[in-house]
């Protein structure tokens, strides 16, 4: 890796690291407790505080934006652990999905009335892990320690609640309570990653190490290994690859992600399946399905864009001025004027013109063929033009034309 | 007594709405024609922007307002090109005839501006391209001359009995741009007229270099922006984004390249390591962008090869100091001036050391 490189990629490469660590461990309890959007909407109640901050004057990238944000996650964390019911109705998931519409919409309606909105809400949503400073990553280490050290110590609540809440309710435990300090952990995790790589990316690292580790494993340990490489060994590649192919990183990062998901999810089905020449005979159908769907439609595409082209707005051509004398510069005017022996273009081309100087040029070369009809225009333009500059010319002229 | 209080005051009523009626209700996009807007059409247009002077015209979110806004104007100003690619759907929602593109209540800025860069391969994959040339005229001060004249035009349109009023005032504004662009001695010594011409060919600094007047070259009567930006003139500089063709083409600034690799795309980090390497390479030591771009990136460039950001907005009102079109470029020029002298103070004390 060259210097340069490592300038680049280093901070985002350590970032990606961090995020890692932590975020398979708290994906796993955001499967088992299936309130797989939490962290979206708490990333959107996050984001709402910045943008609130950013209302006030503070920039989203300071330490008063960091509060505000992490302010507002809290809240959303109250809210998370107050709607959750014994007997549930309603699914949490569909509480969690309102608020993280309502959210965004007051995000939206919030950064209106600020400048850049838009930027700022792009930002949001893909993040900038390629930004990312040093210090940032510092700190998100010690958030992130102390998040994991609170977590060591409660596990045996967190992980009773998250796996088995009924017995929990049963043990007389006040689910609330702990639900609000899981979620307000979640919280504080959830506004530094957010900040730095953005929705898109947070939502990936909880969600697909959790859901890979749990289709192979069902022991905790294992669960979270898996996550802890699949993560290492998924963001290193994916950063790799949205450099070699100039692309944006935090995207790449997502995509690859998404893919390795898909690629784990086909293996294991052919693993456990009962006839395993049968179950690659069902990939390869879906193969072709998928080969398929794309040639249809890239049929589509090259259709309409050839249909668009068809309609596209032509340029008319600009019609050649063969003698324009105010688009030419005086070296090259002088060179085609001394070509011009016909008395009566000059002529035509000095009243074409208002531009006194190139009137000079022209009653100069004018002048050449004609000394008299020449003498005559440089004298008016001497006479008549408002600009001493102009006249000292055309009076150089004259002088240039009598030797 | 009380009754010619009374009908002092009905009249007043009366009266009021129907002065007001008389004034042109021009929209404008970018806040920067509503200033000229307002300096050709004087007490006889009310005026209102679009675009903010530190928002990308590019992308601005439709609001309701817009339409409101645009359903009461007699003229709208906009670019022409695409630049405001949402300003059609705005006015198609607005229902007002008057002023679809076409109609007389419509002036295209850019009529009669030489459009620079325009592209030769058209593909949507070269990122926010801009299929007829760069859009972003304004950067140029005496791009703004030519469209104080479309908007006259476009005035007098709809209230031809002040066309000599209008005419007055785009006079006095053309020959204020003049002044400040190149300085009230040699405007009085060559007419704004030939020096536009000039300078829109790139050729007025040399033009003046050669020629003489009264014993000393032409160009110690240089004054104004252009003067004021003699330090930078021929200096590479790194932009953010292609929106500086305009004003680079007036200053004979260069530009090596752009943080964005292709206009409107977010820069990849293959591209900023690539950026930065040229910019050591090259001493490039001064960033330039609007202000409507991640300060935070910039500075994380400028941090790490020592260069100076300049962020300045694009339009007028666009920070504090940008009331108009004059402050405005005062302010492009001065802190461009500045973010240089900060470059060669930088340079001597580390070669002092």
């Amino acid at each position: 890796m060259t210097h340069d490189l490592w300038d680049i990629l280093g901070p985002a490469f350590f970032e990606l690291l961090i995020l890692v660590g932590i975020h398979s461990y708290l994906g796993l309890h955001v499967i088992k407790r299936k309130v797989i959007f939490v962290d979206l909407a708490l990333a959107q109640f996050a984001a709402l505080g910045t943008t609130v901050g950013f209302l006030f004057g503070i920039m989203p990238t300071g330490t008063g934006a960091y509060w505000f944000s992490l302010g507002f996650a809290i809240l959303g964390a109250a809210v998370f652990s107050l709607s959750r019911f014994k007997n549930e109705k309603i699914p949490q998931e569909a509480v969690i999905g309102l608020t993280y519409a309502l959210a965004a919409a007051v995000a939206i309606l919030v950064i209106d009335k600020a400048p850049h909105g838009a930027e700022h809400i792009k930002e949001l949503l893909t993040g900038s892990i390629l930004w990312v400073k040093w210090s940032t990553i510092g700190k998100a280490a010690l958030v992130y320690s102390a998040v994991g050290i609170f977590h060591y110590f409660l596990r045996h609540k967190f992980l009773l609640i998250s796996e088995n809440p009924q017995k929990a309710y049963a043990q007389g435990l006040s689910v609330r309570l702990w639900d609000f300090l899981f979620y307000m952990s979640f919280a504080v995790v959830i506004t530094h990653s957010v900040g730095t790589a953005g929705v898109l990316l947070v939502f990936v690292f909880l969600v697909v190490p959790a859901i890979t580790s749990i289709m192979i494993t069902d022991v905790l340990w294992k669960q979270l290994l898996i996550g802890w490489g699949m993560g290492v060994v998924v963001s290193v590649a994916g950063l790799y690859i949205s450099y070699v192919y100039d692309l944006p990183s935090g995207p790449a990062v997502v995509a690859f992600y998404g893919l390795v998901l898909l690629l784990v999810a086909l293996v294991l089905y052919v693993i456990r399946s009962a006839g395993r020449g049968r179950a690659l005979m069902n990939i390869l159908y879906g193969l072709v399905t998928l080969l398929l769907i794309v040639v249809l439609f890239r049929a589509l595409g090259r259709h309409y864009q050839a249909r668009d082209a068809h309609h596209e707005h032509k340029e008319p051509a600009v019609a050649e001025e063969a003698w324009n004398p105010e688009e030419m510069d005086d070296g090259t005017l002088r060179e085609k004027l001394s070509a011009v022996s016909d008395v009566s273009l000059l002529d035509k081309l000095y009243h074409r013109t208002e531009d006194a100087h190139i009137r000079i040029l022209i009653a100069g070369r004018l002048g050449e063929l004609d000394p008299h009809l020449g003498r005559d225009k440089l004298e008016e333009i001497r006479r008549e033009s408002p600009y001493p500059f102009i006249r000292e010319e055309a009076l150089e002229a004259m002088n240039r034309l009598r030797k | 007594m009380r009754k010619p209080l009374w009908t002092l005051f009905l009249s007043f009523l009366l009266l009021q709405p129907a002065m007001a009626a008389k004034k042109i209700y021009v929209v404008t996009t970018l806040s920067t024609y509503a200033d000229i807007t307002a300096r050709v059409g004087g007490e006889r247009v009310e005026v209102h922007a679009i675009v903010r002077g530190n928002q990308d015209a590019h992308f601005v979110r439709p609001k309701p307002s817009y339409a409101v806004m645009l359903q009461k104007a007699d003229l709208f100003v906009s670019t022409g090109l695409d630049l405001e690619l949402w300003a059609p759907t705005v006015v198609d929602r607005a229902g007002n005839p008057k002023i679809r593109s076409g109609q007389p209540g419509y002036v295209a800025a850019w009529d009669g501006i030489k459009l620079l860069d325009k592209p030769t391969v058209l593909s949507r994959s070269e990122g926010g391209l801009h299929i007829y040339g760069n859009p972003h005229i304004t950067t140029n001060p005496l791009n703004l001359k030519v469209i104080a004249g479309n908007i006259v035009t476009g005035l007098e349109k709809i209230d031809p009995a002040s066309s000599a009023y209008y005419r007055a005032n785009l006079k006095a504004f053309r020959d204020e741009i003049d002044r400040r662009v190149f300085g009230d001695e040699l405007v009085r010594l060559m007419g704004g007229t030939l020096l536009t011409r000039l300078a829109n060919q790139g050729g007025l600094i040399d033009f003046l270099q050669k020629k003489s007047f009264k014993g000393k070259k032409m160009i110690e009567y240089l004054g104004g922006w252009l003067k004021e930006g003699m330090p930078f003139r021929g200096k590479t500089i790194v932009a953010y984004h292609k929106n500086w063709v305009y004003f680079q083409h007036l200053f004979g600034l260069r530009v090596l390249d752009y943080v964005e690799p292709k206009p409107g795309i977010p820069p990849s980090p293959k591209h900023v390591e690539e950026l930065i390497r040229e910019m050591r390479a090259q001493k490039v030591r001064v960033l330039m962008a609007a202000n409507y771009f991640s300060a935070e990136k910039v500075h994380d460039i400028c941090a790490k090869v020592g260069a100076v950001p300049v962020m300045v907005p694009m339009g007028v009102g666009g920070a504090g100091g940008t009331g108009d079109v004059f402050s405005l470029v005062d302010y492009w020029v001065s802190h461009l001036k500045a973010a240089f002298e900060t470059v060669n103070t930088k340079k001597q004390e580390s070669e002092k050391r």
